[in-house]
């Protein structure tokens, strides 16, 4: 299967007043997983909302597979979007909930859905209301998983879990990734621990597209500069400069700024150290308040 | 493998799982009908038989079912990556279906009920007046499934109406809920009942039977109009 492309131009979504996504245009080749990453209320949902038919665009065009995705009877079998907050009346046992989706996914998986319920120790004679909210949030995960959607976009579905169930999650999703490639959307703001999933990286914030870059040359593009404080001032003058720290004589400044080979020397001639940063680090001062 | 249309499998969904919900409301309706009968002959007094007991709180099951659908029942379906037309296509057909078979089983089992006073010699005074067309079963039938149909379809109006325009909004749509079934009622020359309406210069229309079933089949295309141009592209909220 061919994977899905994903293009957004020039969207934007208002409600009522408010500005939800300002003129979003970006591209997603797919076959790939892609972070989204953005503070709360940055819009994530929204962006991804759209992706998957739940709303329509007030302006601008989204192309999935070359077709507007909007009351698309092909699209909407094929775009997933599961969150953690979906079983809140369901008096339904798990077994029926996972049929439904059988039944209304063309490419799901129930042998695939069992063995993630085994994993996950989903219980299946539980009514799902009654589940905790990490085993909702399991259950989504293994719904999103097996439904092996073409497109399958998971919003912040693991916030509930505990850390050793979401490293379930990532393993399994690495694995079946691996056999069954598709476009994965992971919308979260749990960055440092979930980044080395990412192969290509979107960070919006205030509705606005700041970033979309592949994983790695995202995290070459900072650096952190450490030495002797004029030195250091020196050296990133007319940089971006994303955070400064001082410690008596030292200073420590992040720059969102590719140093290319002289620069490097140069640093290492002046006795400054340079460091890299993570994309926690850059997500955090990317989308922070500039005071 | 040819897959099953979308619409299909809702219809079919939707049929058995409101079917199941009515296997719990008819037997409560009989049972309370029993005792109402002995209660009546105990009294020598005359009560409603069957038919028109279950036609009478079919309209209120009918009409919850209906809010139901359009408020939870979409999105569930939407994030199941159905189509909005395909949910109504298949909510439309599964809802026609549902009122034509609690109407035939309300009548079969109006029938066995007569027969069952008969055989253990319980003498009942059950009215059975429905709509002047009691002798015409065929007749019955269709009144009956058109009658509570059209209050499934008010429920749904309202369940999708809240669900798209939230709280405040949602009153708007209770006044147009109103107004349909104020149509209803005239067309079926009931008491019109509330005291406000009283300045509505007809009480209730004399029509002939045809002319009041027509009608409401026209009010029944104008509320699916309705609710399908209300929830065409409606926004499902995660």
């Amino acid at each position: 299967m061919m994977p899905y492309k994903v293009e957004f131009n020039n969207v934007s979504l208002k409600y009522k007043e408010f500005e939800a996504l300002k003129n979003i245009s970006l591209s997603l080749d797919g076959g790939k997983i892609y972070g989204l990453l953005g503070r709360n209320g940055a819009g994530k949902t929204t962006l991804l909302s759209l992706m998957a038919a739940f709303r329509e665009v007030s302006e601008g065009s989204i192309r999935i597979d070359g077709e507007d995705p909007f009351e698309n009877e092909r699209l909407m079998k094929s775009v997933a979007l599961l969150t953690d907050s979906d079983y809140e009346d369901e008096t339904e046992k798990v077994k029926p909930i996972l049929e439904m989706a059988e039944r209304y996914r063309p490419h799901f998986d129930m042998e695939y859905a069992l063995h993630l319920v085994n994993r996950f120790k989903l219980p299946l004679d539980k009514e799902v209301n009654e589940l905790s909210r990490g085993m909702k949030s399991a259950l989504s995960v293994t719904i999103g998983l097996a439904s092996r959607t073409p497109v399958t976009i998971f919003d912040e579905t693991y916030l509930g879990m505990d850390a050793p169930t979401r490293e379930i999650f990532y393993k399994e999703l690495m694995e079946d990734q691996e056999e069954n490639p598709r476009t994965i959307i992971l919308s979260t703001h749990l960055v440092s621990e979930m980044d080395y999933l990412f192969q290509e990286v979107m960070i919006i914030n205030k509705g606005e597209l700041v970033v979309h870059e592949d994983y790695e040359s995202l995290v070459t593009k900072g650096a952190s500069v450490t030495g002797d404080a004029e030195l250091v001032d020196a050296f990133t003058a007319g940089m971006t400069k994303l955070n400064e720290q001082k410690l008596g004589n030292t200073k420590a400044v992040m720059v969102y700024e590719q140093l290319d080979e002289r620069e490097m020397n140069d640093a290492m001639q002046k006795g400054l150290e340079i460091g890299p940063v993570s994309l926690q680090d850059l997500f955090i001062h990317l989308t922070g308040e500039e005071e | 493998m040819k897959q099953q249309s979308d619409h299909l499998k809702v219809a079919t969904d939707m049929f058995f799982w409101q079917l199941k919900i009515t296997s719990w409301y008819l037997p409560i309706v009989y049972i309370v009908h029993v005792i109402l009968v002995i209660i009546s002959t105990r009294n020598d007094t005359e009560w409603m038989d069957f038919f028109i007991l279950s036609h009478g709180a079919s309209h209120i099951y009918m009409l919850i079912l209906g809010i139901i659908l359009g408020y939870s029942i979409l999105p569930y379906y939407v994030k199941n990556g159905v189509t909005r037309k395909n949910f109504f296509i298949g909510s439309a057909m599964a809802t026609i279906f549902l009122s034509l078979v609690i109407a035939v089983i309300s009548g079969i089992v109006n029938i066995m009920d007569y027969g069952l006073w008969d055989v253990i010699n319980v003498s009942y005074m059950l009215d059975g007046t429905f709509h002047d067309v009691s002798s015409n079963w065929l007749y019955s039938v269709i009144i009956f499934t058109t009658n509570i149909l059209t209050f499934y379809l008010i429920g749904w109006f309202i369940g999708s109406g809240y669900y798209r325009y939230g709280w405040i909004k949602g009153f708007g749509i209770i006044a147009v809920a109103l107004l349909f079934q104020l149509i209803a009622n005239i067309l079926w020359a009931k008491d019109v009942g509330v005291g406000i309406l009283n300045w509505i210069p007809i009480d209730s229309l004399s029509l002939p039977l045809v002319g009041s079933l027509l009608g409401e089949l026209v009010l029944i295309i104008i509320i699916f109009y309705v609710i399908r141009v209300m929830t065409k592209r409606i926004a499902v909220r995660i």
